[in-house]
């Protein structure tokens, strides 16, 4: 059995009148594998989302698998009673050519989550639980029923992508 | 406009043949306000509601959001024979309101009928996410598998939004 041991610091100088910084720290105890692996996404996905707003439902078929969880295709699904933990970072987002009145010009990696496994009313896709802007960060204990995917958009009637290199590891 | 630092750091000395450590940092400016509040989310339990941690009308689709939450005692919770754990797992998951094309689905509420918990955070543990501003966040109490059961005492927890 690995263990890891995650920090998270949150500081500001300025957000209240006194000067605001904690840190909260964890230990895991992993029984399974995990690793940080570093792509181009890109190359998983090639702009064919048939809906680039930033809004409405999804399905899984045009962005990348991060976690198949119990009811995925994906043989490797785990137990659904397994901690297990999902960190992503947006590397670059670069090279979204963005449409008048678009918010920016660097790619947002989305993540959503399928309604795969069981539940009492599985739904086959569901809205962007998260958006990642160029250089930020996601760290979060995963329900491991469900399935969770990655994608970017491209934006409507733009160039499309240049590359949105991602890193994430999901750790049980 | 305010500014926040937030830094993650993942280590371990025996998942690789190799010690693994790294860091990750990025620098918020917020156009909005944010603080941390900490309560007793018992009161959000047994009564088959949750509570809403972040409203999809706070803000623009558009502007960065980042939610925290902790689970920081998460105990008494009364499992059931061959239950996961005793101690309750704080879940969180969304809703499908706000933005008129996000009406597929209602809004979550009684027995959280819907989607599926996107977090699932143990006693100790956190999360940190940039969130999709155009939905509702929600959390309650329950076992590692959703089931509400029992909490016979309390789960606190702390969150924060930022804008």
């Amino acid at each position: 059995m690995a263990t890891v041991n995650t920090t998270f610091t949150f500081s500001s100088t300025d957000i209240s009148s006194d000067a605001l910084s904690f840190t909260v720290s964890e230990n895991l105890s992993l029984t399974g594998s995990g690793g940080v692996v570093r792509f181009n996404l890109n190359a998983k996905y090639t702009g064919s989302m048939e809906d680039p707003n930033m809004f409405g439902p999804r399905n899984g078929a045009g962005a990348y698998e991060l976690y198949a969880g119990s009811g995925s295709s994906n043989y490797n699904n785990p137990s659904g009673s397994v901690p297990t933990y999902l960190y992503l970072k947006n590397v670059t987002g670069s090279g979204f050519s963005a449409s008048a009145g678009g918010p920016s010009t660097a790619s947002v990696v989305h993540i959503f989550v399928s309604g795969a496994g069981s539940g009492t009313q599985a739904v086959d896709s569901a809205h962007d639980i998260v958006k990642i802007y160029q250089g930020g960060f996601a760290y979060l204990p995963i329900n491991s029923n469900v399935s969770y995917y990655a994608y970017s958009p491209t934006g409507s009637g733009a160039a499309g992508l240049t590359g949105t290199i991602i890193e994430y590891g999901v750790f049980r | 406009m305010a500014t926040v630092k937030t830094t993650f750091t993942f280590s371990s000395t025996d998942i690789t043949s190799d010690a693994l450590s790294f860091t990750v940092s990025e620098n918020l400016a917020l156009t909005g306000s944010g603080g941390i509040q900490r309560f007793n989310l018992s009161t959000a339990t047994n009564s088959q509601s949750a509570y809403q941690v972040y409203n999809s009308q706070s803000f623009d689709a558009t502007d960065p959001t980042y939610l925290y939450i902790k689970n920081v005692t998460g105990s008494g919770y009364s499992a059931s024979a061959g239950g996961q754990s005793t101690s309750s797992y704080v879940h969180l998951y969304q809703s499908g309101s706000g933005n008129a094309s996000n009406g597929t689905y209602s809004p979550l509420k009684g027995n959280h009928e819907g989607l599926e918990s996107m977090a699932v955070i143990p006693q100790g543990g956190f999360t940190y996410i940039p969130i999709n501003p155009d939905s509702s966040y929600f959390i309650f109490a329950a076992d590692h598998t959703g089931s509400e059961g029992n909490i016979t005492a309390s789960t606190i927890v702390e969150f924060g939004v930022f804008n």
